[in-house]
């Protein structure tokens, strides 16, 4: 099954992303920032990430 | 020249320099002829006189001579009554020399001439009763000595003509310096009014007519600068007033555009927080409406509320999509290509929506055009706009065509145009002008910046869309972009 990590600020939009990810069957990870992804993304194997370009903090770039 | 006297200053002191010059030569030479009158008229009345004068008393003297000698031989005392003639003219010639003596000298001289002459009169008088007594003290020795103090007062009366004689020269020679003394002064004067007038005339030619000639060069180039030169400026400077006024009133035109523009700035702003706002959540409604949608199932009439709203929200995006794109251009990612390749692309990309609406498209391309620098993708968008809002403009079934040209403009160098034509039902002549503005739109649906859009980015590429349309016949979009190097 693949992973999918999600990186926005906007709870709504995550949330959303999240629902429809999971209907369509795959492992979903949710971060509400660049910060709290860096690790996620370092620590396991991540097949896709969808990142919010503009974030609080550390940006998508 | 010292810098710090103005010009007007420097030419008035020069003209009333020639006046001042040329004035009193005037009046220097009235009053020489005047003096020359005087001197002439000194010299006529006095000197020559005085002169005459002196004569006549020597040749008075001259005459008394021989009338001893003549008595002395016959013993006629008529000759002693003559001499008494001659020695009374010589007295009254003495006085009159004495009453017209000018100077200290001139009596002294008549002193001394009267006191020899009367030594004479004395000695010939004591000759004479010598003689008439038969005295023996008559010598031959006595009459040596009258000759002798005859010959002393006539050498006094020489003297005394020789004097008259001489202030005649010095009067002459005085005229002659004063007349050399006036030759300088007059020749001074020339050379000064000539220097003057040099003066003057530089001044004139360099301070006033070469800078009025340079102006009228500046502000007419083209105008002719022979010939007057303050008639020339004067018309030059008519033409710049008309000028000043056409600038004046482009000028409150353009500030009227600018105004505009800063508006449609603040606008766009505006306009591109509230999109950047709404696009979040309007993803989030997006996608959830997605998830709904295969989830539920629905009758027709809920099917078709749930495909309006989606149509709806499509509808939405695009306009916020739109705001976004109007209040942040793209950087340009310019590359050497044709325009042609463009076109190719945009009709390939339209090519779904173009069978939608109906519309067939016609390319008229004699071969492809020259290489412009401009980005594909910005390019493309033009088209996929100007094609937008002719297929909405033909509603159904209408034709697009497009002809591809190479032109040669005098003012703007080579160009390649594309010309997008619609038959649709035209733009009216009163909103020609407002159709590339930000925001202005005839469709219900319409934000009004897909051709504002289109224009700007054309812009941007040194180009520019022109807009030809008739109404009820189609419209015609000409977009020219410059061959020559690119100007951002």
């Amino acid at each position: 099954m693949s992973t999918v990590l999600i990186v926005d600020d906007d709870d709504q939009l995550r949330r959303s992303f999240e629902k429809l990810l999971l209907e369509e069957g795959y492992k979903v990870i949710c971060a509400a920032s660049g910060e709290a992804a860096y690790p996620i993304v370092c620590g396991q194997a991540v097949d896709l990430t969808i990142l919010d370009v503009r974030l609080p903090g550390m940006d998508g770039l | 020249m010292p810098r710090h006297f103005t010009l007007r200053s420097r030419i008035v002191a020069m003209i009333t320099g020639l006046i001042v010059v040329t004035i009193s030569g005037a009046f220097v030479l009235v009053w020489y002829t005047h003096r020359t009158d005087d001197i002439l008229g000194s010299l006529i009345n006095r000197e020559i006189t005085a002169f005459q004068t002196a004569e006549e008393l020597e040749k008075a003297l001259i005459n008394q001579k021989g009338f001893l000698s003549y008595y002395f031989l016959d013993g006629d005392p008529e000759w002693i009554k003559q001499l008494g003639e001659y020695r009374q003219i010589f007295k009254d010639r003495l006085d009159q020399a004495n009453s017209r003596a000018s100077s200290e000298e001139e009596r002294e001289k008549i002193k001394t001439i009267e006191k020899d002459y009367f030594f004479y009169v004395e000695l010939k008088d004591r000759l004479l009763s010598l003689h008439k007594k038969a005295d023996p003290g008559y010598t031959s020795e006595l009459h040596k000595e009258v000759r002798s103090q005859f010959m002393e007062v006539l050498k006094r009366c020489d003297e005394f003509k020789g004097l008259h004689r001489q202030m005649i020269s010095k009067t002459w020679e005085q005229s002659i310096l004063l007349a050399r003394t006036l030759r300088a002064a007059a020749f001074s004067a020339i050379t000064l009014v000539i220097l003057l007038g040099l003066i003057l005339a530089f001044f004139i030619i360099r301070q006033i007519l070469d800078p009025l000639k340079r102006l009228t060069l500046a502000t007419n180039p083209k105008g002719s600068s022979g010939g007057d030169e303050v008639k020339a400026l004067s018309t030059s400077v008519q033409g710049l007033m008309r000028d000043m006024d056409k600038t004046h009133l482009e000028l409150a035109r353009s500030r009227e555009t600018l105004l505009q523009s800063e508006k449609m700035a603040l606008i766009g702003k505006l306009a591109a927080g509230t999109a950047h706002s709404i696009r979040n959540p309007l993803t989030s409604v997006k996608m959830r409406l997605f998830s709904l949608g295969r989830a539920l199932s629905l009758n027709t009439d809920q099917k078709e509320d749930f495909q309006v709203i989606s149509e709806e929200i499509r509808h939405i995006d695009n306009i916020v999509q739109n705001f976004l794109e109007f209040s942040r251009p793209p950087k340009l990612k310019t590359q050497m290509i044709t325009p042609s390749e463009v076109v190719d692309l945009t009709i390939q990309l339209m090519r779904h929506r173009l069978t939608n609406y109906e519309v067939d498209v016609i390319l008229e391309r004699d071969g492809t055009l020259p290489q412009v620098s401009a980005d594909p993708e910005q390019l493309k968008e033009v088209m996929v706009n100007i094609f937008v809002n002719a297929c909405e403009a033909m509603e159904r079934g209408g034709i697009i065509r497009i002809k591809e040209e190479e032109k040669d403009d005098p003012e703007r160098g080579r160009t390649a145009v594309i010309k997008i034509s619609d038959n649709g039902p035209g733009i009216p002549a009163a909103l020609q002008d407002k159709v590339l503005q930000p925001f202005f739109t005839t469709k219900e649906q319409g934000t009004g910046l897909g051709l504002s859009i289109a224009a700007r980015i054309v812009e941007q590429h040194g180009g520019w869309l022109d807009i030809i349309s008739t109404e009820g016949k189609g419209t015609t979009f000409v977009i020219s972009l410059p061959v020559k190097e690119f100007v951002q």
